[in-house]
This record gives structure tokens, sequence and C-alpha cells, in this order.
């Protein structure tokens, strides 16, 4: 078996978010400060306790084949849309061989729209009503396959799922699949669309959500002293990776270096952060050390943050853990403050925040950060965005529960 | 929205015409009644079921899985449902 320990470089780049309908509409309203929170109009959330989101700016189906968006959940709706985007951005097609371009694509949920959406129509209908594409809509693999299916993959289509670090898992198993010599191109990212009453309930009543309905461009607010849960989201992110040479050989832009990534488990509790947050502090040190680097050669952070009273505090504590002293020299960015939190899309999105932190040298605002907790002593960018080394390292981080954490480390491209 | 005279076998192909371009998207070709689901109009097994089952709401009838497997043609379709349609008035 070869093991590859060539490079592995960032080609291509998607996103449709509760900020913008691409990646770099998200990124410009990111840094611009902007919020993608917004009010649930719709009747179904008038009786709730939580009555915000951070729904897609850009409706997927304005953008999809009206048959064919029929036949996708909606988070296979986003999946696709940020995947193409980023397939475009590499300029792949054609220049790849497709017996060896993967696909792996995550989610935390899967098709729940469907699901109940289904069940419903199952109960007032009866069977006979039920769409013979229900299945096919509503199983967690659905994003991947259709994405696999949108660009011709042929090496494999993978669905990681692990909560809320599903989206960094994704990046992670295209990371190994290239290092494996399994494939030479990876689509990879993540999806969700699970904004409805059911999970809105089912986090409402772990407490984990933020209650403030009347302040929605407030209510995600990290690190801050008055941050009561996070807010969901929806929405997509995708990047394409490949070995530096193959990039280089067909002519790529290539975007920064995926270099490192660490995974561990908490075996600590299945929805509460270890305090201490040992895991945590391992994915990193994994992640710096595939990478090769120190940790004084980290630049920056997009921390996975949510604005949960708890799991903000046990992050910082693993980021001083991981990193010793220079951990308080680290520009620290928790961008869930400007989209909320999209769960299985998370890692992806903010793997993408990451790439064009590097490419942008330049770390992005956290907007509600009026007055930091004191249990939180990190360098958090407030405000305006703070220049960064691109050549440096830029670790992004994901948690999940189930006690799933994922680090993945960037830098810029080494020549 | 006047009441289609569903007994009317032109009128339930205007409206099967209209499921099936609903459904499957616009045909490259013309959908007649001779018109084979599979081979002329391209329609893989899945999007006939959910062909059916719009068929079903929009005519008011079941269509058993014994008659979906004879409906190789659209003009097939349309005379089954055309008499199922009769019968139901007829009953009523």
């Amino acid at each position: 078996m070869t093991f590859s320990t060539e490079a592995v470089v960032v080609t291509g780049i998607g996103a449709t978010t509760p900020l913008g309908g691409t990646a770099e509409s998200s990124w410009n309203r990111l840094l611009a400060g902007d919020s993608g929170i917004t009010r649930i109009t719709a009747d179904w959330a008038q009786d709730l306790p939580v009555q915000i989101a951070g729904m897609a700016t850009v409706e997927p189906t304005e953008l999809l084949d009206r048959v064919q968006a029929r036949r996708w959940d909606r988070s296979q709706q986003l999946a696709v849309v940020a995947a193409r985007e980023a397939w475009t951005d590499s300029n792949a097609e054609g220049s790849v061989d497709t017996e060896r371009l993967a696909v792996a694509f995550a989610s935390g949920i899967g098709g729940i729209q469907t699901l109940l959406a289904s069940y419903d129509t199952l109960n007032e209908r009866g069977p006979s009503r039920i769409s013979p594409l229900a299945v096919t809509m509503l199983m967690p693999n659905g994003p991947a396959a259709a994405v696999g299916l949108d660009i011709g993959a042929r090496a494999g289509v993978h669905t990681p799922v692990s909560a809320c670090a599903s989206g960094s898992e994704a990046i992670s198993l295209g990371l190994d699949l290239i290092r494996l010599g399994r494939a030479d191109v990876v689509l990879c990212g993540g999806t969700e669309a699970g904004i409805h009453p059911l999970t809105i309930a089912g986090f409402a009543a772990m407490r984990a959500l933020s209650t403030r309905n009347d302040e929605p461009e407030a209510a995600s607010r990290p690190y801050d002293k008055g941050r009561d849960g996070f807010v969901m989201g929806e929405g997509a992110g995708a990047l394409v990776l490949e070995r530096r040479s193959h990039a280089i050989a067909r002519g790529a832009t290539i975007y920064a270096e995926v270099a490192g990534a660490g995974i561990t488990s908490d075996a600590f509790h299945v929805a509460a952060p270890d305090p201490e947050g040992r895991g945590a502090s391992r994915a990193i040190s994994i992640a710096l050390s595939e990478a090769d680097a120190a940790a004084a050669d980290v630049v920056h952070i997009n921390a996975h943050a949510t604005s949960t009273p708890v799991g903000d505090i046990a992050e910082s504590t693993a980021i001083h853990d991981a990193l010793g002293a220079h951990a308080a020299d680290v520009a620290v960015s928790a961008t869930k403050a400007a989209t909320g939190h999209l769960l299985g899309a998370a890692g992806a999105i903010e793997a993408v925040f990451s790439v064009l932190a590097i490419k942008n040298a330049i770390a992005p605002p956290t907007r509600n950060l009026d007055s930091q907790d004191d249990e939180i002593n990190l360098d958090v960018v407030r405000v305006q965005g703070r220049s960064i080394d691109p050549k440096g390292v830029v670790l992004s981080t994901s948690f999940g529960f189930g006690g799933h954490n994922v680090a993945l480390a960037f830098r810029g491209d080494r020549g | 929205m006047t009441e289609l005279n569903l007994t009317d076998s032109a009128t339930v192909l205007a409206a099967m015409t209209e499921i099936i371009e609903e459904i499957a998207g616009p045909r490259s070709v013309e959908i007649t009644r001779e018109a084979t689901f599979d081979d002329a109009l391209g329609v893989d097994s899945l999007t006939m079921v959910e062909i059916i089952v719009v068929a079903e709401e929009r005519f008011e009838i079941k269509i058993p899985d014994s008659a979906f497997a004879d409906m190789t043609t659209v003009g097939a379709a349309v005379d089954y449902i055309t008499e199922t349609v009769k019968r139901a008035k007829a009953s009523a």
C-alpha cells in the first residue's frame, strides 16, 4: 500500500449560507459584520419557545432544474448548490478521471423534512400517497449521493455522520482518501436543512438554543457574557481537495493546503462537553502534529464556539491546553455569531471561511461580542477583521453531540 | 376552475399530458396515445410511480398495481382512467 505524504490542497470552494448564496457573498457579509439570523414568521413557529434561525438567503430551488429539485430533499438541494459552485470553481470538470473522483459529503440529520412530511402524508392520506422517492430523499447519504451523481464521481461516495462535527469529518475523510491513494480528487463538504418545529423543540428541550426571540441578530453571541445558547442555521459548504502535484499538472488555482486533521472522542457524555476539553485539545494537537507544525505556528482559529454557556468555555480551555502560552496570541473568530449553527454543515462552512481567511490574509470579525466572558481568555477578533500571516497555520474546530471532536489545520500553499 | 369531463378520453389525455410534463419535465417528443412510457417518453419506473400517484389524486380514483403493470403506453393509461372514472360515476 502506498501512503502519500504529498501536500493536499484546496482548489475549489462553494457555500450557500444564511449570509449569502455563494462562498464569496457569505464571506463578504461576514467581513461586514452582518447577521444571517432572522425571526421565523411562519405559523408553525408561533407556539415554539424558539422562533429564530439562520435561513439560507438564496432558495436552492431557484437555482436548480424544477423536476430535479422536486426529487431532492432540501438538504440535497443545498448540497448540490454548494458542490456545483466548488466544482465549477475548481475547473476540474473534464480534467479528472471520474474513476479517481470521490465524494465525502456529510449531514448531521439528513432528510428530516422529507421524513416528517412523508409521515404526515402517511397518517393523513394513507400509504399509497407516499412518494416513491421518499426513501432516497430522507436517507442520510442522500446529499452525498446527489452530489456524486451530479459530478459523476465513481471512486466512492461517503457520508460521515457525527452531529455538529460531520462537516469537518468529511474534510478529514477527503484528506485520508487522497493520502491513501483511493482517489485523486475528492469533493467534500456538509449540508443541513433541519429547521423544523420538531428539531427546534428537541434542541430547545435540551436547553441548547438561544431564546432571544426579540433580537434575532443579537441572539448568537459566542464568548459574550450574555450568551444563552446557539441559533440553528441551514445551508451547505463544499471544498475540492487534491494532491498538490495533481492540481499543478492540470493548472488549477490553489487556495490553501489542508495540512492536517485530528479526530478524537470524549467518552465522557453523550451531549455535555468534557469541561476540561481534553478530547478537543488532543484533536488540535493531532492536527498540528499531522501538519508538522508547532503551537507557535498557529495564527488564527475559526472556533466551534456555538454560543452555549458551557461549550464555549470548554473549547477555550482546550485551546489553552493544546497551544499553551501561545493561545492568548492567536486571532480567534467565532463565525457562528453571524451564520448561526449549521450543525452538519458547520464544519464545511467554517473550513471555507478558514481557506478564505488564508487567501485574504484576514481573520473575520465576531459580531455580538459586547462583554467577553471572564472565563474565556482568548484574543477574539471583534468588530473589524484582523490581518494574519497567510503562511501560518489556521485551525478550524468542530465538536458534536456524541463526544465527537475534529480539528482541521490549513495553511497557505508553500509552493 | 371548470370541472373537466373525465369520462371523455381526449380530456383525460390532455390531463395526463400535463401530469407527465409536470412530473418528468418537458418531453422532447409529442405525448400521444401510442407513446410508450419507457422507450418513447424516457419515463423510468420510479417516475412512473410518481405519475400514477398524482393521477390517482387528480382523477380521484385508485389504480392498483395489477392495472399499473399493463399501462405501457399513454393510451392504455388514458383508457384505464376513463373507464374507471365512468364506472365510479355510474355507481355513485
